[in-house]
């Protein structure tokens, strides 16, 4: 090569540069760009569902809106790629997504940072929002202002075997009422029914805050005080809604009635029930509403055709049957608005068009969501994409309770999760200790002005 | 005190083979000189001895007992290698004391001896040194004192003093050979250099490609080889080795070569017939410039080469189609180019079978001394 | 010509850039690490762009972590285990194990030894971990229920990790045995010198150097590999496992507190560096 060689190498370099700028620019100046950044790998159940939801709300917008375009940017990775790629993005005014796809949980730190945009008044005009649930209206909401609307909920309920609940003598249409009712099922199933899980209950830290909301975060929502944080915004280390549930844990692997440790703690632990129930080898199980979606025919992973008829669905209840007699998490997905967008009108229809019926149930099939208006989740093509599973979990949606939206939230929650694996490890442990080593932890990392005891 | 001996011993390393069928005694209080080119299997023999490695086939013992599988400590010999082998990490009194600390043997005799062992060696200022800081001359005392420490009743020395400037190597060739007389301790040699090997030995064993071709005392080695390759190993310069012919003339047996002839002394029996084709050895010592006896024939070379020694001159001579180099006196007279007669002493020419290079003439009906005392000044 | 000794102008000029390259890859990120680590930012919210230095304030928070302190004595362990007992141990015996063996053999050894150390730590995790829970090899070595991970989880983690650096480790030693010669050995035998004195006396005091600069290696890859551990056991369970690493990414990643955990990362780097420094001169003594 000519010495000349590596200069003129950049030479051309910079002339393409400047050519795919300047044909960006009048290419800009004709339609008004949009652009969407969302979990491209994470979020729905496959990459070419995310592909397909996605392509058809940009066809959808467009088509709606001709002089608008919709520029995808999609995020691989998991989570924490998508919350680090995303406040990434944010931190740039040219690079602030105009909308974007947002976990529930980290919702408190985006608009903290002034990333987000409040859109009540657009809101008031929009027919769904007037079906959410307060408490999924209220995902959004900080210091009375909505920022960001759900796109997709997470619940849970409880899954039986309705074959081993006969081979117990339990009945084919169960239906608890209180926690006990599920333990008095497990030992019963435990007695019966030998080389089972009796019951499976994420405990643990192997999976995160994901696995409180699938597994205790449940029982605490039904427990007879399920404040997290108080009105002081101080954190809730010793309640006797915890005490209840770290009881009902320390009952249940006590006694035996749950999974090995090795399940418990593995990091893929939230799929275990999934495998377990396939196989033949789970009886009850706390779970996440997508399981019946999961195995359908459209999403299989893993196809199972057959578990309508083996496996039943059952709204969790409360700890003493107390109203409104079913509880559960809530966790989902939201869509926002950004701060810095030059064209918010363009945003919000672009944000409308994804809530619309058919792209929000088709989210919620696609990603194992349940919609968050109510006529959606009575449609026929949610009820009867995952019967009777999706019906369910759309009848406990209302009776959801939202974790506080704050990073401190975490802190908290690592304890929870630390005190749940600990009663099930260690079977000589108290529930007073485990009480106490809460207490430390969150006190240790949030400072001892932090914590408070009801 | 020991004597050793080696019974039809066989050492092979897969397909090759390093000692092959050695049979030697060495009697107690000898100093046996183990001699050989490079690779021959010295090494492999002594460490045969050491215990260090095991014979294929075949008995060592020492002292009659069989010690094949005896481990090495348990043979009470002491070996020198090669390389000295000190321990780096250990000052110079670390090495000494090491053999008796594994023996635990008395600490204050222990003391004692090295006190003595160093003084002997020249040691004792370096005590507190470490092998790194050393020269090779003194690495190599160090060496040979962890050895005396021991009082072993078999020395082995591999090549010790291979690795030193000629000076030190004679200054130490002599301390070894005072040490050997004052303790009379049965010592194995291996050398490749032949002076070590005349000056040193009481016993010479010259080993070829694994195979022991001679063994006996420095002066019979030298004056009586068994063969062509043990006659021009030993000596140097080397032995001329020229074509020659038996001859039959008048019921007496000569050896013709280099265009003369003649007569082994009286009493040597040449074991070749008449009109055989032979290889005559001949000794740069042994052509002389003037005649031997009266009327003795002589051979014309002219010089082609000078190598002045100092106290001698090598002079290469060329005689027809050969050359054979002569010693001639340091302050020589010969020009290049000149024209000489040379002659032989049949006394000292020797004959071998063209073919294997067994020796011809059987000396050993005349005493070793006998043969010295023929050996005319030069 | 005699090389002149120190660096003239034109020298300077010209050594300038790379100078100035090394100064902005490697110097300038650590310390902005260090400066981060005395900082308020968080990975979102009201921190995330709007932080500033907050002066001694992590440091003070870090000097009463309970966790920090905790997980700065499982770093210890871990390291102990691991690096000093597991890894120089495990290493040395192979290499001598290796030493005497067929050629065949110790190329073998040698393959899989590096196999097992190019492997990466997720594939190492994924072994050990199929390994050592229930139903795995070495659960059905103690009757099939037992949990090994989950009942010892830090020994389970030393010995993965053990497992995936000895193999290096044996390389390393391996040339310092080679560096031994046969003869000294050979001279302590004849000097009447069990085995095990042997090695005692002669082997280890000369490995002095190799075990030194193994050991120091070693604790830097296995300080660099806590990936292995964190896919194990994610710190878990229950934190039983949360060395330093892994618990500068909880309090970055998990918690958001960016700052807060790159400070406890500028700890790590300086536990490093100091191993670095204890390496570097322990190879140029000698
Ligand atoms: N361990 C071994 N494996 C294979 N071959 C060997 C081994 N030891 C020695 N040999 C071979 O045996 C032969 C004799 O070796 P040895 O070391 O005894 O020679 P040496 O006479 O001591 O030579 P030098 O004067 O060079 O020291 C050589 O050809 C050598 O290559
Ligand atoms: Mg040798």
């Amino acid at each position: 090569m000519p010495k000349t060689g590596p200069r003129r190498l950049a030479l051309a370099l910079l002339a393409s540069c400047a050519f795919i700028a300047t044909g960006y620019r009048a290419q800009a100046q004709t339609k008004t760009i949009v652009t969407l950044a969302y979990g491209s790998e994470y979020v729905f159940d496959t990459n070419d569902f995310a592909k397909k939801w996605y392509d058809n709300v940009k066809a959808a917008f467009e088509k709606k809106y001709p002089d608008a375009e919709v520029k995808l940017v999609p995020i691989p990775g998991g989570y924490p790629d998508i919350i680090n790629k995303l406040s990434l993005l944010y931190r740039s005014r040219s690079t602030a997504p105009d909308v974007a796809q947002l976990p529930t949980p980290a919702l408190g730190q985006f608009q903290s940072s002034g990333w987000l945009l409040p859109m009540d008044d657009q809101l008031a005009t929009a027919g769904w929002w007037k079906e959410f649930p307060d408490a999924i209206k209220a995902e959004g909401q900080f210091d009375g202002k909505v920022y960001a609307v759900s796109t997709g909920e997470n619940d849970s309920q409880l899954y039986y075997n309705k074959a081993m609940f006969k081979q117990a003598g339990l009945p084919d249409d169960w239906q608890p009422k209180t926690w006990d009712d599920i333990l008095t099922a497990a030992r019963a199933i435990k007695a019966k029914v030998p080389g089972v899980v009796p019951l499976w209950l994420n405990v643990g830290t192997s999976s995160g805050d994901n696995g409180l909301l699938q597994g205790t975060g449940n029982l605490l929502n039904g427990s007879s005080d399920a404040t997290i944080q108080d009105a002081n915004g101080k954190w809730v280390v010793d309640s006797k809604g915890l005490r209840e549930v770290l009881t009902f844990v320390k009952t249940m692997y006590n006694e035996g009635l749950g999974d090995s440790l090795s399940d418990l703690f593995s990091p893929s632990a939230v799929t275990v029930p999934l495998a377990l129930f396939q196989k033949g080898k789970l009886a009850i199980a706390v779970g996440s509403n997508y399981y019946g979606g999961n195995w359908t025919k459209t999403i299989c992973s893993p196809c199972w055709a057959e578990a309508p008829q083996t496996i039943g669905v059952v709204a969790i209840p409360t700890v003493q049957g107390a109203a409104p007699g079913a509880a559960t998490t809530l966790g989902g997905w939201d869509l926002a608005i950004g701060a810095a967008t030059t064209h918010k009108d363009y945003a919000w229809k672009l944000l409308d068009v994804m809530e619309e019926q058919q792209n929000q149930i088709d989210a919620a099939n696609w990603a194992g969501f349940v919609p968050a208006a109510q006529s959606y989740t009575k449609a026929a093509s949610f009820v009867d994409f995952a019967p009777p599973y999706n019906a369910v979990s759309a009848q406990v949606l209302p009776f959801g309770k939202l974790t506080p939206a704050k990073a401190e939230y975490e802190v908290w929650s690592h304890a929870l999760q630390q005190a749940t694996g600990n009663l099930a490890q260690h079977t000589d442990m108290t529930v007073d200790q485990a009480i106490d080593a809460m207490k430390s932890y969150v006190s240790n990392q949030l400072g001892a002005d932090q914590i408070a005891t009801r | 005190m020991a004597s050793v001996s080696f019974d039809h011993v066989w050492r092979r390393f897969g397909p090759h083979t390093a000692v092959a069928d050695l049979c030697l005694d060495i009697a107690d209080g000898d100093f046996l000189v183990l001699l050989g080119a490079s690779g021959c299997g010295k090494t492999t023999s002594l460490r045969m001895l050491a215990g260090l490695d095991e014979p294929s086939e075949g008995e060592i013992r020492i002292d009659g007992r069989v010690v094949n599988k005896v481990p090495p400590g348990e043979r009470d010999v002491a070996m020198v290698f090669q390389s000295y082998a000190l321990f780096p990490h250990m000052t110079v009194e670390g090495n000494l004391t090491f053999g008796p600390r594994m023996r635990r043997e008395n600490k204050a005799a222990t003391r004692a001896r090295i006190a003595e062992v160093a003084q002997t060696l020249e040691l004792t200022p370096l005590l507190g040194r470490r092998p790194a800081e050393l020269s090779g001359g003194q690495r190599q005392r160090v060496a040979l004192g962890r050895a005396l420490l021991r009082e072993p009743k078999l020395f082995l020395m591999d090549e010790p003093l291979s690795n030193l400037d000629a000076a030190l190597r004679g200054q130490m060739r002599a301390e070894i050979v005072s040490l050997h007389r004052r303790l009379g301790i049965t010592t194995a040699y291996v050398t490749h250099d032949q002076v070590e090997a005349m000056t040193m030995a009481t016993r010479i064993a010259i080993m070829f490609e694994g195979r022991l071709h001679q063994a006996g005392k420095p002066a019979a080695i030298f004056d009586d080889p068994a063969s062509l390759r043990v006659a021009t190993f030993i000596g140097a310069p080397q032995m001329n080795i020229v074509d020659g012919q038996v001859l039959q003339a008048d019921g007496v047996t000569m050896l013709a070569c280099l265009g003369t002839t003649c007569r082994p002394a009286e009493g040597l029996v040449l074991r070749a017939p008449a009109g055989s084709p032979v290889r005559i050895g001949i000794r740069p010592g042994d052509i002389a410039f003037s005649p031997p006896h009266p009327g003795a024939a002589g051979f014309s070379g002219a010089v082609e080469f000078l190598e002045p020694m100092g106290s001698e001159t090598f002079a290469t001579m060329r005689c027809g189609r050969e050359t054979v180099v002569v010693r001639a006196p340091g302050r020589t007279p010969l020009r290049l180019g000149e024209r000489v007669t040379l002659y032989l002493d049949g006394r000292f020419t020797y004959a071998f079978d063209a073919e294997d290079g067994r020796a011809l003439i059987d000396r050993s009906r005349f005493g070793l001394a006998d043969l010295a005392a023929r050996r005319l000044p030069a | 010509m005699v090389p002149r000794k120190g660096v003239d102008g034109v020298g300077l000029l010209l050594l300038a850039p790379a100078g100035l390259l090394l100064l902005l890859l490697f110097l300038a990120p650590v310390a902005f690490a260090f400066y981060l680590g005395l900082t308020n930012i968080s990975l979102a919210g009201i921190h995330a762009q709007h932080y500033w230095f907050t002066g001694a304030a992590n440091l003070r928070r870090l000097s009463q972590d309970n966790s920090f302190w905790h997980s700065l004595w499982l770093t210890a362990v871990f390291l102990f285990g691991s690096a000093v007992v597991g890894v120089t141990v495990v290493g040395l015996a192979l290499a001598m194990l290796m030493q005497h063996a067929h050629v065949f053999w110790q190329r073998l050894a040698g393959a899989l030894a590096i196999l097992a150390w190019m492997l990466p730590p997720v594939t190492a995790a994924l072994i050990w971990y199929a390994f050592s829970t229930t139903g795995g090899t070495l659960s059905l070595l103690f009757g099939g229920q037992a949990d090994p991970l989950d009942d010892h989880p830090m020994l389970i983690v030393i010995l993965a990790n053990i497992w995936a650096t000895a193999g290096f480790s044996m390389m390393v030693l391996g040339g310092g045995l080679r560096g031994i010669s046969r003869e000294v050995l050979e001279a302590a035998r004849m000097e009447n010198a069990s085995r095990i004195q042997t090695f005692l006396f002669v082997t280890l005091p000369l490995m002095r150097r190799s075990l030194v600069t193994n050991l120091l290696l070693v604790t830097l890859i296995i300080l660099a590999n806590y990936a292995l551990t964190y896919i194990m056991t994610a710190g878990g369970p229950n934190d039983a496992t949360a060395i330093l690493p892994i618990y500068a990414y909880q309090q970055g990643f998990t918690f958001s507190n960016l700052g807060y955990g790159a400070l406890i990362g500028d700890v790590l780097v300086l536990i490093a560096t100091g191993f670095a420094y204890l390496y570097v001169r322990a190879v140029r003594q000698g």
